[in-house]
């Protein structure tokens, strides 16, 4: 069942509750530790406002919807942690607008999705609640850091969950679970409320189980916000407007295909290419030549705007204080120490570095410089085709441990993803078939021009439906 | 351009406020020396006077009215938070809505 229908299902207070109890029991029943935080007596109290509300005849677009939401937005009902142990026991005083724009429209939140502490990491292994197990292998990771949003929809817990996407994190869980990741345009959705990671390239957006359900979740969220002022005019009035007769362009990013990406994702890539090319889409090649220097960087600009966006732990106002000081100044230092868990050290400590003086010409400012040419690539291979397209991540899902030891390899799981986020582009993954050996997820990324999320949501309707 | 040594990892602890112990230090500096020297590659790449890019919204200052709203009646739950929900979650030596901090010299 689609999330029109389920809407359309729900009559009245008793339909919204048996869906929404239907996914509570699901929650608690979650064996891949994808929820970390129980938000059913919420719920059940949301049951009955949505409950009265269309006994009022109100008429709402996403009425007993029920949503996992990853845990670095703010929400009313549990504790808002960011899976850090930094922020354990922090009560949201306010929500994000992402939370409410949905709760306005009848949605109801069920359970806090499980991440990578801040949102930093590619595995959800760098939670400090644990990591989620991946629902097609247990073996394996589900990716991340939006790892629990991904297992939450795979598994059934709900139909939408939301997740967070700074270089990848909606689209490579979605890939390795198989389900659907969409990150939108830079902008388009408000980042108000949510914890923040690298502000210029976070982006809030759904995991769900088809594009069509990703689009009606851009159509309520979307648009310009008040308490975020990077948010940009909406690019379209109804981004559910998805059947298209017109045949697509599909550029092919030659360098997504190169010796670092596994066999049998690009033959999973292909064979899904190949199918559109054969439904009269014309499939051509282009070039970003700018990726080699994409995955370098964006590990400068987004430790750099991490170690800004991180300051504000000062053990004071919210998160983890230290019993032990004598000083303000070891205030600081033993409240941050005890409260950030090693990547975030990592990556507040690299910021630093390419910001110190001395060294902000050579790293950070050429990162900067890179950003600028990346873009402009971005910008002129998509005036000669409607959208372009390549692997989600250069392997399928990987083993529990086989990049801990190494967070260099770690952020290799990123190298496809992060030039679309630099570039602030649109984004999505949609399943695109298994691999041979061990049956796999694969996701197809396709990447739209900025603010032509409507133009990509169609794309990926049709690569999704397409036969392969 | 420079190998990452432990002093620069003192130095960079101190700036980003972290305390570490030896053996951190040395973690640290391993690894940092590693994601550096990936990072280092943009150090090749003929990058000439490219106009640099700090954000990508298409945006240019957004200026809003400096005025003072009406927070009960605000559509949105952070506007309507109050003092005491705002301070909740502050270290607890608050008193009378202001924060007491350890001394500072």
């Amino acid at each position: 069942m689609n999330l029109q229908e389920l809407v359309a299902s729900h009559t009245d207070q008793s339909a919204v509750a048996a869906t929404v109890e239907k996914s509570l029991s699901a929650a608690a029943a979650d064996t891949h530790n994808a929820v970390i935080a129980d938000l059913s007596e919420r719920a059940r109290e949301r049951v009955k406002i949505v409950g009265k509300q269309l006994e009022q005849g109100q008429s709402l677009r996403l009425a007993g919807v029920p949503i996992a939401v990853k845990d670095n937005y703010l929400t009313f009902g549990a504790e808002t942690t960011a899976a850090s142990n930094m922020l354990r026991g922090f009560n949201a005083p306010y929500q994000s607008t992402v939370i409410e724009r949905l709760e306005n429209e009848g949605a109801i939140m069920i359970a806090k999705a499980n991440l990578d502490a801040f949102a930093h990491g590619s595995s959800t292994e760098n939670s400090d609640f644990g990591p989620t197990t991946n629902p097609v292998d247990e073996t394996r990771v589900p990716g991340g850091s939006s790892g629990g949003s991904a297992a939450a929809v795979a598994t059934g817990i709900a139909p939408v969950a939301l997740g967070s996407d700074t270089g990848g994190s909606i689209r490579l869980p979605a890939s390795f679970c198989g389900v659907v990741g969409y990150k939108p345009s830079y902008g388009l959705v408000s980042r108000s409320g949510v914890v923040a990671m690298a502000s210029s390239t976070d982006v809030m957006g759904p995991l769900t189980n088809s594009v069509a359900d990703s689009a009606l979740i851009l159509d309520v969220i979307a648009g310009r916000d008040k308490l975020d002022s990077t948010t940009i005019e909406r690019g379209s009035d109804d981004y559910t407007r998805l059947d298209s007769d017109k045949k697509l362009k599909i550029g092919v990013v030659k360098e997504y295909f190169g010796d670092g990406v596994d066999e049998q994702v690009k033959a999973v890539i292909t064979a899904r290419l190949d199918a559109l090319e054969q439904a009269g889409h014309e499939v051509i090649e282009v070039s970003i030549p700018a990726t080699e220097l994409a995955l370098a960087c964006y590990y400068i600009v987004v430790p750099a705007e991490i170690s800004s966006n991180l300051a504000r732990y000062d053990g004071l106002r919210f998160g983890h204080h230290t019993d032990s000081a004598s000083s303000l100044d070891e205030f600081y230092k033993h409240s941050r120490s005890e409260g950030f868990g090693d990547e975030a050290k990592r990556r507040i400590m690299v910021g630093n570095f390419v910001l110190s003086s001395g060294y902000y010409d050579a790293y950070y400012k050429k990162a900067q410089q890179a950003r600028t040419r990346l873009t402009d690539e971005f910008a002129a291979a998509l005036e000669d085709v409607d959208v372009l397209a390549g692997p989600v991540a250069p392997t399928p899902a990987f083993k529990f441990g086989e990049n801990t030891q190494d967070p260099l390899q770690m952020y290799l799981a990123d190298v496809l993803t992060v030039g679309s986020s630099l570039a602030g582009l649109p984004a999505i993954s949609v399943p695109a078939g298994q691999t041979t050996d061990e049956k796999l997820p694969v996701g197809l990324q396709l990447i739209g021009g900025h603010n032509q999320d409507l133009e990509l949501l169609r794309a990926a309707k049709v690569a999704e439906e397409v036969q392969a | 351009m420079n190998d990452i040594t432990t002093d620069d990892i003192r130095y960079i602890a101190g700036l980003s406020k972290l305390e570490l112990t030896d053996e951190e230090i040395e973690k640290f500096q391993a690894e940092l020396a590693k994601i550096v020297s990936y990072v280092e590659r943009l150090g090749d790449a003929e990058l000439g006077d490219l106009e640099t890019t700090a954000q990508v919204s298409g945006l240019v200052n957004q200026m809003r009215e400096d005025a003072v709203a009406d927070p009960k009646a605000s559509d949105n739950s952070l506007q309507r938070a109050t003092r005491e929900q705002l301070l909740e979650n502050t270290v607890d030596a608050t008193d009378a809505g202001y924060i007491k901090v350890n001394k500072v010299l």
